[in-house]
């Protein structure tokens, strides 16, 4: 496990599941869930299997289930198009909320959300506009160019490429895998859904990259 | 063969006779096969009169119909007679304009259009009500054409189907694309003659099958029209000084300006398309004289841009073309005076059609002249010069190509494509499918689970819920959603091209297309070389790279994907050859001879490779410790040699290799000495056990990911959208990566994802030549040689190795762990 000190006495948690936790306030952060995205490809006839959808959802529940989270704070693109919130969407993730009946969620409205629309109010999903202060975090969709506090936001995908070093070359065998881009004063979550690509990141001096291969999550050596 | 109508056949005599020339027999006997109703395949060199002995038929069957020729003047034009499919769309440009010569000196009252995807939406739409008489188009366009129900109608009076430079089409999945169109049309009207044009190929009867499955008798019209073609090097002044590895060529840049300054009009072609910037940079820089009379030519550029350089060179207002094979097919435009290849064809069937290029009447002498950019090409054109000469002695000639077989993801898309033109039932379609040659063997299962895809998304249960292209009602099956036709008939075209962007000026104008990937690693501000100007990346908007010129003058230039082709096994086989003879100390030729004081270094240094014996070379520099192996088998199977071997020694003994491959042979790099002794090395070389250590290798790797690429595309899995369609598309892009872990993980039966590993296997890894290289290896010797350093056959694979691949057995998580997040600075060397 690896535990980041944002503050002096600010502990948070990055999970291999791409979510961040913080035990101090029981409280999960995840970005960029994309619910029903698989379903939007079929709708336009790309076959894209509904099981990805389901997964991410049972990874959700398995998350708050271990961390017995009481508060979940999705920082935007919860739903990824309005032709997302099918009957068959709405009504799996119906399911999925009333497994989850004490947990309150937040919804930090992302781009998507735009488009998408809010979740329908049975969903007991409170949405909180394009910011919403949770204790010392600022939390947002997207990156803020100057974070008033320490911020935490998704919206970039962040990967990072990493590559093996010999002999002054890097060997071609390489990795792309999602990360937490910590900066000193923003964090930018990784896309929980695990149907999406992402954007490499661009490392600032001072930054650390926590990568997770879904099931391990490490600190990678920059450079 | 002389027995045709002589009345019909004189208007075509005529209109030779009017320009000097008189029909070559194989043109006639083309004439008259057709008139009896036959399909076959012409095989002729470049600029040898194909056009006229395919066109000749269809004109001379009207002029059968309607001898009045003073009544043709109040003929409407025909409904479609002719489709002239062709694989360039710079080609269909300079048909069009000979076809269109022909009808117009015979006053014979027909249309010629062209529909290619560079044609005006005006024209597309017009044709749709009402196709020309004589069509000429691309199997993409075709297949388009084939989406609209009133196709059929339009098509009732189609005669004759020319699939031009067939030899090209063929073994690509545009072939395949064209040999379902093919069937179709032959489903629709089975007495349409269908004719193929074909340059110099190892397996035309082969060929001639593929593209007629349904008329094994079809004539295979070989002209005999002799050409000669003279091959010339250029060897360089001072071997000592010259580079043992590189692919630029520049070095002999002052003798290739003597060359260009010294003839009226020159094609320089080159091997890839970042080749051809550098040159024509080099080019504007030290010939001032020659600025304004060159270009540049490669199929990356905007269609005007391309066009307006074939235009000039046709008004010979241009003296040098530089080009990649964008300009090495049979485009029938003028010959120019001189033909130069940069760096070595690769095969000699390539070097055929470029030298083709100049003394393009027949009957004329060839001439290319070939720069080598580095030592051992002087060997590769040794080699082809030997070749050439065994070919014209009967010896075994050119490469073949291989066609392919039932690939689904054509398949899948020609599904959708029928479902849209008018809808199908299942059994109907089977059968015309499997009247091609690609699909003849297609199970029923297969079949199914294509019909599924379509319909369902897959078979995986309850997968797909939403999902819905094909819809099926009493056993007739059709796409009803407007928008999923719109998609479908979007994405048709998108065989050829990989995820590109298009290149635009700030200020307007489109310079062409470009690899998204180059584009991908490139930041605002930052210069790149294209279409022979240093421009800077200003923003990346709707699939767009928007450029201005830059004021300096360097930038990086682009790498293309597959820009670089692989040694044919044909030529391969000569190079052993010639380095067998220097082992031996036979030099013969120019080229030899100049290379001669490096192969003996070699042999003082190490040896040269002997047919009895694989040598390996072992030395160490300061990237580790390397072991070099030569079988001289060309790049593609020593590709699949390299992964095979790195990851059977890495099984034997965990540890991280990088295994490179080039034409030449292998590198093998650790970081600790790889102390195998001979028994070892048997069994690592062994063809035990080849089937499922090449699978593992690929599973392991990143190659049947990057494989599903293109498939992922043609499937219709990827909707790369296109400049201004906006939001609703751009939610619907995926990278074709994520999609090959999305259904390797959740639908692992998929059929794409297997045919991406069969892909790699065979075409990439090539697992029948390496079974057969490593069977050979079982009656060679082995020869191990410890060298102080790099020696001259080992260097160029060294200096290549920067791009190494690599396989490990160690745990995935735990490489990881040692990697660093590579800064961008560092990008190129990825």
């Amino acid at each position: 496990m690896i535990e980041l000190t944002l503050a002096p006495g600010l502990q948070v948690q990055p999970l291999p599941q791409r979510a961040l936790y913080w035990p101090a306030e029981a409280t999960l952060f995840v970005a960029d869930v994309h619910v029903g995205k698989a379903d939007v490809f079929q709708a336009s006839g790309i076959p894209v299997p509904g099981a990805v959808n389901a997964a991410d959802l049972a990874r959700l529940s398995a998350l708050l289930a271990c961390t017995s989270a009481q508060r979940l704070v999705i920082l935007g693109d919860f739903f990824h198009a309005a032709a997302s919130q099918s009957a068959q969407v709405l009504a799996r993730l119906g399911l999925w909320r009333r497994a989850h009946a004490r947990v309150e969620i937040l919804l930090v409205t992302g781009n998507h959300d735009l488009h998408a629309g809010p979740p329908p109010a049975d969903m007991a999903i409170v949405a909180c506009g394009e910011a919403v202060r949770i204790g010392p975090f600022h939390c947002v969709h997207a990156p803020e160019p100057n974070p008033p506090s320490y911020t935490l936001c998704g919206h970039m995908h962040p990967v990072a490429i990493l590559a093996e070093r010999a002999g002054g070359r890097y060997g071609t065998r390489s990795a792309r895998l999602p990360c937490f881009h910590v900066g000193t004063r923003q964090m930018v979550l990784p896309a929980f859904s695990s149907f999406t690509g992402g954007k490499s990141i661009v490392c600032r001096p001072g930054d650390r990259i926590i990568v997770t291969t879904g099931d391990e999550i490490f600190e990678a050596a920059i450079g | 063969m002389s027995n045709h109508q002589p009345a019909v056949n004189s208007i075509l005599i005529e209109y030779f006779r009017i320009r000097g020339w008189s029909p070559f027999p194989y043109q006639e006997a083309t004439w008259d096969a057709y008139l009896r109703g036959l399909s076959g395949l012409i095989h002729a060199p470049t600029g040898t009169g194909k056009t006229m002995a395919v066109w000749g038929g269809p004109l001379l069957e009207w002029h059968r119909e309607y001898p009045q020729a003073d009544a043709w003047p109040a003929l409407t034009a025909p409904p479609l007679r002719v489709l002239w499919i062709t694989p360039l769309r710079a080609l269909a440009t300079d048909t069009y304009s000979s076809l269109c010569e022909s009808i117009e000196a015979l006053g014979i009252p027909w249309t010629v259009e062209l529909r290619t995807g560079d044609s005006s939406s005006a024209t597309k739409q017009r044709q749709r009500k009402r196709l020309p008489t004589t069509l000429i188009t691309t199997p993409e366009s075709i297949s388009l054409l084939l989406s609209y129900p009133d196709t059929r109608r339009m098509m009732s009076d189609l005669r004759c189907v020319v699939v031009d430079e067939w030899h090209e089409l063929m073994g690509t999945k545009r072939g395949t694309q064209t040999e379902l169109a093919l069937a179709r049309l032959r489903a629709w009207n089975p007495a349409v003659r269908m004719w193929g044009l074909s340059a110099t190929l190892g397996n035309l009867e082969q060929a001639r099958d593929v593209l007629l499955p349904n008329a094994p008798d079809a004539p295979l019209i070989t002209a005999n029209v002799g050409k000669e073609t003279v091959v010339e090097t250029l060897i360089p002044a001072s071997m000592e000084r010259f580079p043992w590895a590189g692919h630029i060529g520049l070095k002999l840049l002052p003798e290739v300006l003597n060359l260009l300054r010294s003839a009226e009009s020159t094609i320089l072609f080159t091997n890839t398309r970042a080749q051809t910037e550098i040159w024509f940079q080099a080019l504007v820089d030290h010939a001032h004289d020659l600025v304004g009379a060159t270009a540049l030519h490669h199929g990356s550029l905007e269609r005007d841009l391309r066009a307006e350089v074939e235009n000039r060179l046709r008004d010979g207002r241009l003296r040098v073309v530089v080009s990649t094979s964008s300009l090495d097919l049979g485009v029938d435009f003028s010959p120019v005076d001189q033909v130069i290849q940069v760096g070595s064809p690769k095969g000699i069937a390539r070097l055929l059609q470029r030298a083709g290029r100049s003394g393009h009447q027949p009957g004329a002498t060839s001439v290319i002249r070939c720069v080598p950019t580095h030592a051992f090409e002087l060997v590769e054109f040794a080699a082809v010069k030997r070749a050439l000469h065994a070919a014209s002695k009967g010896g075994p000639a050119v490469e073949a190509r291989t066609p392919i077989a039932k690939p689904l993801d054509v398949l899948v898309q020609h599904l959708v494509t029928i479902a849209l033109g008018g809808g199908f039932r299942s059994a109907a379609l089977l059968a015309e499918v499997r009247t091609s040659w690609a699909y003849r063997g297609l199970s029923d299962a297969e079949w199914q689970w294509a019909l599924d895809f379509v319909t369902h998304g897959g078979v995986a249960l309850g997968a797909y819920d939403q999902f819905t292209k094909v819809v099926e009602h009493d056993g007739l099956y059709s796409v009803e959603s407007r928008e999923i036709a719109r998609f479908h008939r979007m994405s048709i075209g998108s065989i050829t091209s990989s995820a590109s962007m298009k290149v635009a000026m700030l200020k307007g104008g489109n310079l062409g297309t470009i690899e998204e990937s180059f584009i991908s690693r490139l930041r605002v501000g930052d210069r790149f070389i294209f279409a022979g100007r240093v421009l800077e990346l200003v923003m990346v908007r709707d699939m767009t790279a928007f450029v201005r010129r830059a004021t300096s003058l360097r930038g990086i230039v682009p790498r293309w994907a597959g820009g670089r082709m692989p040694l044919s096994t044909q030529l391969a086989a000569a190079v052993r050859a010639e380095l067998d003879a220097a082992r031996r100390g036979i030099y013969e030729g120019p080229e030899m001879q100049a290379i001669q004081p490096l192969l003996e270094l070699q042999q003082r240094w190490s040896r040269l490779p002997e047919p009895d014996m694989l040598l390996f070379e072992r030395t160490k520099t300061s990237d580790g410790f390397h072991v070099f192996i030569f079988p001289l088998a060309g790049r593609l199977v020593h590709e699949g040699l390299a992964a095979l071997l790195s990851y059977r020694i890495a099984r034997a003994a965990p540890r991280t290799l990088n295994a490179f491959a080039t034409d030449y042979g292998v590198e093998l790099l650790s970081a600790s000495p790889l102390d195998l002794d001979e028994a070892t090395w048997r069994a690592m070389l062994s063809t035990d056990g080849l089937l499922e250590d090449v699978l593992t290798c690929v599973n392991s790797s990143e190659l049947a990911r990057r494989q599903f690429r293109d498939i992922a595309r043609i499937a219709g899995l990827i909707f790369s959208g296109y400049p201004g369609s906006g939001k609703s598309t751009r939610q619907l892009q995926a990278s074709s990566g994520i999609l090959f872990d999305v259904f390797s993980q959740y639908d692992p039966d998929n059929l794409l994802i297997d045919q991406a590993r069969r892909e790699v296997l065979n075409d990439q890894l090539e697992i029948a030549r390496l079974r057969a290289l490593l069977e050979g290896i079982q009656e060679q010797t082995l020869c191990f040689v410890d060298t102080r350093r790099l020696t001259p056959l080992a260097f160029p694979l060294w200096a290549d190795s920067l791009r190494a691949q690599e396989v490990s057995t160690e745990r995935w998580e735990d490489r990881i762990k040692r990697m660093v997040v590579q800064l961008e600075a560092d990008a190129e060397h990825a």
